[in-house]
C-alpha cells in the first residue's frame, strides 16, 4: 500500500513539471519522424507500444527494480554495477549523454532539496535517470512497484508530448494514446519485475538506427 | 542430411589463438571437434593472419550448437573471415546455438568479418558474440544478417532469433545489445521495417575522424547510422539488399580500418567471388 505522502512524492517525481530538463529529449523519434517512419497517430502508438514492451519492460524496469532493491539495502557497489549496465544497454552516445544529463540533473535537484546521499551522484559518469530515481522513491517511502510504474508513465508521457510536437498530433490524439498504452503498463510491470538477471536486455534496431541517425540530422529541436 | 544426424545435432567447438612471432601472427593454438576447422592461414598484407573458417554442413540446424573460442594475444594482429554465408535453417523444433567468444589482449588486433548471415524463415536460434578488449586492444567486427530469402518471395513470418552482441572493455561491460528478431519485429518501425537484411559493425578503438569520414559516406541516404561510444564506433544499416549492404560495411570497413587497427584496408580475395 502506498501512503499519501508518498503518493504525492511520486506525482511530483515523474511531473513532466520536474526540473530535469527531459522535454529536451525526444529519444530518436524526431528522425524517426523526419525520416517519414512515423507520420500519424497510429505509427506512433506501434512506436511506442513496441518500445515500452521491447525495451523498457526488458532493460529499463527491471533494472530500476534492482537499483530499488540495491539503494533499500544501501549497497552502493551494486547501485554501480547496474547503473554501468544500464549505461552500457544504450544504443547511441546521444541516448547515453540523455541518460547521464537527466539523472545528474535530477540529483543535483535532490541535493538542493536537501536529500543527502546524492552530492557524489552529480558527477559520476555512472548517474543515470533510472538511479537517482530508484534513490528518490527508497527515500519517500515509495512502493517498488508504485515506483516501476511511475518510471514508466513518466517515459510514455514525455513520449508523447514530443508526439504532439513533432508527428504533430493533436492534443486529444495525444491523450488517446496516453490512454490506450497506458493500459499495457500493469502488465509490463508484471513482467519487468519477475525477469531473471540473464534475460535482461532488449534493444530495438529502428530506435538505435533513428538515435544514430538523429546525431546526424541537419535541423532539430531536441537533444536526442 | 542424415536424419540421425539433425536430431541430435552437430556439438563443434573451435579454439584460435593468435600469436606474434618475428613480426608475423602465427595461428600458434588451434584445436577442433566436430565439423567447424579453418584453412591454412595466408599473409596478403605482411605479418597479418589471415584465416578462414570453414564449417562443411554449411548450414546449422536446430540442435546444433557451435562455439568459438578466439584469442589475440599481446601484439598479434589476425582477420578471421568465412568463404560463404552462414546459414541457420528452418527450425525442427529444436534451438540451434551458437556462441563466439574473443579475446584481445594488450596491444593485440582482431579483426572479425564473416560473410553475412541467412536465417531461413522458421529457424530458431540463439546466437551470442562476446568480445573482451584489454587495454590498448584493438578490434573490428561485423554482423550481417539476412532475414528470410526475398529473392524467393520468403519472408520472416515464423522464427526467432535471439542475437545478443557484448563488449567488455578492460573488464567493464562498454556495450551489451540483445536483439529478439521474430515476425513482429521483422515487420515493425521500431525493427526492421519488413527490410530483409540488416547489420551492425564495431572498431575500437575510433575517434572524431573516423565517425566524421563514415557520416560523410552515409550523407543523405536512408537506412544507414552511425555513432560514437566513448572509442567505440558502432555503424548500423538495414537494406532490402544484403548485397548492398554487405558493400556498405565494407566501405565502413575501409575507412575505419586505419585508424582502429592501423593498417590500410586489404580485403580477403574470398568476398570477390
Amino acid at each position: 500500500m502506498v501512503t499519501d505522502l508518498a503518493l504525492l512524492r511520486l506525482l511530483q517525481l515523474v511531473s513532466p513539471g520536474l526540473p530535469i530538463g527531459m522535454y529536451c529529449y525526444s529519444q530518436g523519434l524526431e528522425r524517426a519522424v523526419d525520416d517519414g517512419w512515423i507520420s500519424n497517430a497510429s505509427d506512433t502508438g506501434e512506436w511506442l507500444n513496441g518500445l515500452m514492451a521491447i525495451c523498457l519492460a526488458r532493460v529499463d524496469l527491471p533494472i530500476l527494480a534492482r537499483l530499488y532493491d540495491a539503494w533499500e539495502c544501501g549497497d552502493v557497489e551494486r547501485v554501480e554495477y547496474w547503473s554501468g549496465t544500464l549505461i552500457a544497454c544504450r544504443e547511441t552516445s546521444e541516448l547515453r549523454a540523455e541518460d547521464r544529463h537527466t539523472g545528474q540533473a535530477l540529483a543535483r535537484l535532490l541535493d538542493s532539496l536537501v536529500i543527502d546521499g546524492m552530492q557524489p551522484w552529480i558527477r559520476k559518469p555512472e548517474t543515470t535517470l533510472a538511479t537517482v530515481f530508484a534513490f528518490a522513491a527508497v527515500n519517500w517511502g515509495v512502493p517498488k512497484r508504485e515506483t516501476v510504474i511511475g518510471y514508466l508513465w513518466s517515459w510514455l508521457e514525455n513520449q508523447v508530448l514530443c508526439a504532439v510536437k513533432l508527428v504533430p498530433l493533436g492534443q486529444v490524439a495525444g491523450q488517446r494514446l496516453l490512454t490506450d498504452l497506458a493500459g499495457k503498463i500493469p502488465a509490463l510491470a508484471d513482467e519487468a519485475l519477475s525477469i531473471a538477471d540473464h534475460d535482461i536486455g532488449g534493444s530495438a534496431f529502428g530506435l538505435a538506427l533513428a538515435s544514430s541517425r538523429h546525431e546526424m540530422q541537419y535541423s532539430r529541436l531536441f537533444r536526442s | 542430411m542424415n536424419a540421425n544426424l539433425s536430431i541430435k545435432g552437430w556439438q563443434a567447438k573451435l579454439e584460435l589463438g593468435f600469436e606474434q612471432k618475428h613480426g608475423k601472427t602465427l595461428l600458434a593454438h588451434r584445436r577442433h571437434q566436430g565439423p567447424l576447422t579453418v584453412q591454412r592461414p595466408f599473409y596478403p598484407e605482411g605479418g597479418v593472419c589471415h584465416v578462414y573458417i570453414l564449417h562443411p554442413p554449411g548450414g546449422i540446424v536446430g540442435g546444433d550448437r557451435l562455439n568459438l573460442f578466439i584469442t589475440a594475444e599481446p601484439h598479434s594482429h589476425a582477420l578471421i573471415t568465412t568463404p560463404a554465408a552462414g546459414k541457420f535453417y528452418r527450425s525442427n523444433g529444436e534451438l540451434a546455438v551458437q556462441n563466439v567468444s574473443i579475446k584481445v589482449e594488450d596491444g593485440a588486433a582482431l579483426e572479425w568479418l564473416p560473410q553475412e548471415t541467412i536465417i531461413y524463415q522458421g529457424a530458431q536460434l540463439r546466437s551470442a558474440v562476446n568480445v573482451e578488449l584489454a587495454q590498448g586492444a584493438r578490434f573490428i567486427g561485423w554482423e550481417i544478417l539476412s532475414l528470410g530469402r526475398p529473392a524467393c518471395g520468403e519472408s520472416f513470418d515464423v522464427g526467432l532469433a535471439d542475437m545478443s552482441w557484448q563488449v567488455y572493455c578492460r573488464g567493464q561491460p562498454l556495450f551489451l545489445e540483445r536483439l529478439h528478431l521474430d515476425a513482429k519485429a521483422f515487420a515493425a518501425r521500431w525493427g526492421l521495417q519488413g527490410l530483409s537484411a540488416c547489420g551492425t559493425l564495431f572498431a575500437s578503438p575510433a575517434g572524431a575522424e573516423s565517425l566524421a569520414a563514415v557520416q560523410q559516406l552515409i550523407g543523405e541516404s536512408k537506412g544507414r547510422g552511425v555513432t560514437l561510444i566513448d572509442e567505440l564506433l558502432v555503424c548500423r544499416a538495414v537494406d532490402d539488399r544484403s548485397d548492398r549492404l554487405r558493400g556498405f560495411f565494407e566501405q565502413v570497413w575501409a575507412i575505419v580500418r586505419p585508424d582502429s587497427v592501423q593498417r590500410k584496408a586489404c580485403a580477403p580475395r574470398i568476398w570477390a567471388t
